[in-house]
């Protein structure tokens, strides 16, 4: 697959390897701990896991996992309004299927449908509004989740919902934004963060300019990375050559998505149909401000949350719940005292373990047992330098 | 005698004259064979026949309730049949003789019916097994989701064979039959929620062919299983756990078409969880994987038979990966179905 | 909300609704082209193009020369970490490096004050 393929190139892998470790040797002497970079996005978690990233690496450099898995954060709360949407009578309620299996307090949306709520999957907003053409007697409700990735979609959805007239659709926001969370993230004060791989498909909509107060005011390097496990190293590279070199710089890893200015259209798509909002709770972070985003008051014939009475209970995560430590890099997977034990994939209680790129999730598949794999089999792509 | 109804009534579940009619002109002349048209409430087998063919008797059953009933490469009539003979071939028996139990939702068109139960025949005389007893059932509308059929199975295994899960031994080698995840893909895009258009079959079929031919060059397999529900991960994880050994595998020999791969990057799918209808996975001692590679091969349903992976000793019970990409990464059991992601 | 898949557009299916036929691998599915349409691009000019597809939308045009020169790039590091090493500057480029045989780290032993690392290294 053109564009995929050739970044994954198994030879260019080690030359990446190669240079990462020789730039880490040689600044080994200057250093007491491992180099601590955080990948803010989850799909770079599982990029990280999926390719075998993790054990590629000298023990020099660490990954610390980012809360950018938007999924994750979502507090119990929301889940629960989500569950009392798809229970509605006359709703069908559209999600995609990453939230699909996400806990409330007493039910996940599947548990749900098999209840007997008319919960369907979904891959593109888009269809979310078809299934409201189709089925004119029911209103159609659309769970819209993510980063600014995904914004400009529901937003482009809503303009045309609007402007086909379709009476019978609405959308529930739980849109989040990056930059906030970035700030918190760096404000922690227990965080020993070197250095940022930065959302590489956020980008690709907002630009890599915003990222420049990571640069200048908390003296962090940050590089802008695509998803490919090439783009991964290479990132990894290149942040690592700003910290040895001394530089604090934003680059640009993934130059052939991302503009350096980001998608006006999509920019402006958003800002027509949505606006902050002071606040919006995270799971594990608390309430953080202008980190989300509801519709703006042109669109409130189109707002869930408008249109239905919704409890908007606040739920607290369960007490031994460590999800909020681990969504801030302050300790990993393992060191949650129910990692693996009380919380696994298959009984999670926390949203980390059921997003499939949720820190804990990726680490439980593919890396919890910790013991050594044995060496790399020889194979047809023996190590040859490209 | 053909049966005049276009659709199924409760009346041809009575136990009466509808249901005879039925049973007559829907199953019984389609699946003609000499036990069936006895209209017995038992088929009855000649034990000395099965005596003759092996010293073990294999017995296995399965219901199948898949949706969409129709897709490209099959039907749920395909897989009643292909899935238990299949099970059955696992075990290394020659299957032999089928039941045929459906439970029918009111108002189903019988048109379709028929359709399913030709998939049936064509798929049990490609096997060479015959559905020689069976059960109608018909439910009120809204009490079963159209159709739900259940097929057991009855074959012999030959003497000396033995094939089980528990005996992977380091050094064995991984086959594959073909390419993975075809089913999985192909009922996806059949099911059309997510608007997907692509040129992918359902790869259900018979194997009983296959597995005789390759016990004919190698007696000696160790294990072989169907990679349905849970997939390639799923099986190999059952050999590791159940034989006490790892298994590694090569991302780079997994054969995969190139639209079933498509599919599982807009998914954001792993290949390895998809199931496949018409595959088996098989532990070989090394001193034979070619030639039974090379039997698969000039088989039809194994042309593309690939080796995959090998089995080592440690870490026991666990499954990995080499990555093409040059690293290496633990493959789990399925927890529970995958779903789509956009993250 | 990171899953971007490349696909190559191969129909325009309604210019005024700006949707278009994207090819995945061998896999096609109509999707919104609204955001790379614009007056210098109008939406013909997407017909062969190479795109980011998220969630139905074409979110960005893919640059060509910006993908040969991520890609130059490597190839031209491998080269001079070769010469390199025929030069006995540097060692040759290893195998991924052999991972030490340690005991099964878990939660329990975490806990314990030996924390356990995504890499799986000792501490």
């Amino acid at each position: 697959m053109k564009y995929v393929d050739e970044f994954r190139d198994p030879a260019k892998a080690r030359v990446l390897v190669h240079a990462i470790t020789r730039r880490l040797d040689g600044i080994a002497s200057r250093r007491q701990r491992p180099l601590q970079i955080m990948e803010v996005c989850g799909g770079h978690t599982h990029s990280i896991f999926r390719y075998g990233i993790h054990r590629m690496l000298p023990s020099t450099v660490e990954f610390v996992h980012g809360p950018g898995c938007p999924v994750c954060v979502l507090p119990m709360g929301r889940v629960d309004d989500a569950i009392a949407l798809a229970r509605q009578p006359g709703v069908i309620f559209a999600s995609f299927g990453d939230a699909m299996r996400v806990p409330g307090s007493k039910h996940s949306l599947l548990q749900a449908r098999a209840h007997g709520a008319d919960v369907r999957l979904v891959y593109s907003p888009l269809d979310a509004l078809q299934l409201a053409r189709d089925n004119p007697r029911h209103q159609v409700v659309f769970f819209a989740l993510g980063f600014e990735t995904t914004i400009p979609a529901t937003a482009m959805t809503l303009m045309q919902a609007r402007a086909d007239g379709v009476h019978n659709f609405s959308v529930f926001c739980n849109h989040i934004t990056i930059i906030p969370t970035l700030r918190a993230i760096l404000d922690e004060p227990q965080l020993q963060i070197d250095g940022f791989l930065g959302p590489g498909h956020v980008s690709m909509v907002i630009g890599i300019r915003c990222y420049d107060f990571i640069a200048r005011e908390y003296r962090r390097p940050i590089t802008v990375a695509g998803f490919e496990p090439l783009d991964v190293l290479q990132a990894l590279a290149m942040v690592i050559d700003q910290i040895a070199d001394g530089r604090c710089e934003v680059e640009n890893q993934y130059g052939r998505i991302v503009p350096e200015h980001g998608n006006p259209l999509a920019l402006a798509a958003m800002a027509e149909v949505f606006e902050p909002r002071e606040n919006f709770e995270w799971r594990g972070l608390g309430s953080i401000a202008h980190s989300g985003v509801r519709l703006r008051a042109g669109f409130a014939a189109f707002d869930a949350e408008r249109i239905f009475t919704l409890a908007h209970r606040r739920v607290a995560d369960p007490g031994d719940c460590q999800c909020a430590e681990v969504l801030k890099g302050m300790i990993r997977p393992p060191q949650c005292r129910l990692f693996g034990g009380a919380c696994t994939p298959q009984t999670p209680l926390g949203a980390l373990m059921v997003s499939s790129e949720g820190a804990c999730a990726a680490h439980f598949r593919y890396a919890r047992h910790g013991m050594a794999l044995p060496p790399a089999a020889t194979t047809t792509s023996a190590a040859t330098a490209t | 005698m053909t049966l005049r109804d276009t659709h199924v009534n409760m009346g041809h579940g009575g136990g009466g004259q509808a249901m005879r009619e039925l049973i007559a002109d829907v199953f019984v002349a389609p699946f003609d064979n000499p036990l069936l048209a006895t209209m017995e409430d038992q088929a009855r087998l000649p034990l000395a026949e099965l005596a003759a063919l092996g010293d073990r008797l294999a017995f296995c059953t399965d219901s199948y309730v898949v949706d969409p009933l129709f897709f490209p490469g099959g039907d749920i009539g395909t897989l009643a049949v292909a899935g238990t003979v299949n099970d059955l071939a696992m075990g290394g028996a020659r299957p032999l003789y089928l039941s045929c139990a459906v439970v029918l939702e009111e108002g189903f068109p019988l048109e379709v019916l028929r359709r399913i139960v030709a998939s049936m025949q064509q798929v049990a005389a490609q096997a060479g097994v015959q559905i020689v007893t069976g059960d109608t059932k018909v439910v009120g509308r809204g009490a079963a989701d159209k159709i739900f059929i259940n097929t057991a199975g009855i074959g012999v295994i030959a003497r000396g064979i033995d094939l089980s899960a528990r005996n992977a031994r380091p050094g064995d080698i991984v086959i594959v039959s073909g390419h993975l995840g075809d089913h999985g893909a192909a009922i996806l895009v059949a099911r059309n929620q997510l608007a997907l258009e692509a040129d992918i079959r359902s790869d259900c079929q018979p194997l009983s062919g296959l597995v005789a031919a390759m016990l004919a060059v190698c007696p000696e397999i160790r294990c072989l299983r169907d990679p349905t529900r849970g997939g390639v991960a799923t099986v190999l994880n059952e050999f590791a756990t159940a034989s006490g050994v790892a298994i590694r595998i090569d991302e780079d020999a997994l054969p995969l078409r190139e639209a079933v791969r498509g599919a599982c990057e807009i998914l954001g799918l792993d290949p390895l969880y998809l199931a496949n209808e018409g595959k088996l996975l098989a532990v070989v001692p090394p001193a034979h994987a070619d030639v039974v590679l090379a039997a698969m091969r000039a088989h039809p349903a194994g042309v593309d038979a690939a080796i995959i992976g090998e089995v080592i000793d440690q870490p026991a019970g666990m499954v990995f990966m080499q990555t093409g990409f040059g690293g290496q990464r633990v493959v789990d059991m399925l927890v529970a179905e995958q779903l789509p992601r956009i993250c | 909300m990171c899953l971007g898949i490349p696909g190559q557009i191969v129909a325009i299916v309604d210019a005024q609704r700006q949707l278009a036929t994207v090819d995945v691998g061998g896999v096609w599915r109509t999707i919104n082209v609204a955001f790379i349409v614009d007056d210098a691009h109008p939406v013909h000019s997407c017909l062969g193009q190479w795109v980011l597809v998220h969630i139905g939308f074409a979110m960005s045009r893919i640059d060509a020369q910006e993908a040969e020169r991520t890609l130059a790039l490597l190839t031209e590091l491998g080269e001079a970490q070769a010469e390199m090493a025929a030069m006995g500057e540097i060692p040759e480029i290893p195998e991924i490096p052999e991972i030490p045989e340690i005991p099964e780290v878990t939660a329990m032993a975490a806990i314990d004050g030996n924390p356990a690392t995504d890499n799986d290294r000792p501490a």
